[in-house]
């Protein structure tokens, strides 16, 4: 119900005037961790994804380049592949590598594909294990 | 009612109703362009990597016969062509089109003298393959931010044939 007052409305009180600040309190305590907080972690979140992504894909061009050398699925390329990855900050223990077939004739195709599963987690949000893979496809350069 | 608590009402709103649609959109955006950027660095390492391979198409006889390295101007067209579409394959989840009918559009030019590439502009020293490529992708969140999700990238790469 709204009430009128004649003249001017009368000045708020002590106690009105704590119950707004209250208020704005209230919110600023509920945004900022449960809206600011969580945006500007799945930023973070995001941007280390998409780092992993990079770091995958030099890894596996890296890799194919040196199949299509070798010809075929060998230890150099299984290693040119772990350097990749750990110079981009990426255990290569967690990377699944397949690379198909394992021997390839002079103008056959070779696959060379790296996997690997990234936690993704923001808080008050949830967390996510995050499948990043990345494939290259080139051609054997080996007559045999 | 008074001014005071109408003031209170209108600052609640301004959070529910502004604030919190805008953080959503500019979220959308920055992961948007985010990816989008990590597929233009794929897809330029997958431009490379077919060009690299249409270098295999060498002038066997040519080079048996003690010439300096020529291309084979067809097959190497069609070697850029064929592993142009099966590394974008590995991308289709992000692309418009199939891989296929994108690399059957892309502009491929071999060159076997000196001069200029007519696609990137460098100069040219040894016989190169050179791809333009037009590339539709799809960014779903390119759409939650209001704007259309499919976004064309011009894309070209080169690769040349080095003794």
């Amino acid at each position: 119900m709204r009430r009128r007052w004649a003249g001017r409305p009368p000045a708020p009180t002590r106690a009105d005037r704590r119950g707004e600040w209250g208020v704005a309190t209230v919110e600023a305590v509920l945004v900022v961790p449960l809206v600011l907080v969580p945006i500007l972690l799945a930023v973070v979140v995001f941007g280390r994804l998409e780092h992993t992504r990079l770091v995958l894909d030099a890894a596996a061009a890296a890799g194919a380049r040196q199949a299509a050398v070798a010809g075929a699925d060998t230890a150099t390329v299984r290693a040119r592949i772990a350097d990749e990855l750990s110079d981009g900050g990426i255990d290569p223990a967690r990377a699944r590598v397949t690379i198909e077939p394992a021997v390839a004739d002079w103008g056959d195709p070779i696959r060379v594909r790296v996997e690997i599963g990234e936690q993704a987690s923001i808080p008050f949000i949830g967390s996510w294990s995050v499948p990043l893979s990345a494939e290259f496809v080139t051609r054997s350069e080996v007559t045999r | 009612m008074s001014r005071d608590r109408r003031g209170e009402r209108g600052q609640v709103a301004v959070y529910a109703v502004v604030l919190f649609p805008v953080l959503t959109v500019v979220l959308a955006l920055v992961l948007a362009v985010g990816s989008l950027e990590v597929l233009r660095t794929r897809l330029r390492a997958q431009i490379d990597m077919a060009a690299l391979t249409a270098t295999q198409a060498l002038d066997v006889s040519a080079l048996a016969a003690g010439d300096p390295p020529r291309l084979v101007e067809s097959q190497a067209e069609a070697l850029a062509r064929e592993y142009l579409a099966r590394n974008l394959a590995a991308t289709s989840d992000l692309l418009a089109a199939s891989a296929a009918e994108i690399a059957a559009g892309a502009e491929i030019v071999v060159t076997n003298g000196r001069g200029t590439d007519p696609i990137t502009g460098a100069s040219i020293e040894a016989p190169t393959v050179s791809i333009r490529v037009r590339v539709p992708a799809r960014i779903p969140l390119l759409g939650l931010a209001g704007l259309s999700p499919i976004v064309t990238l011009t894309m070209t790469g080169s690769a040349a044939a080095r003794t």
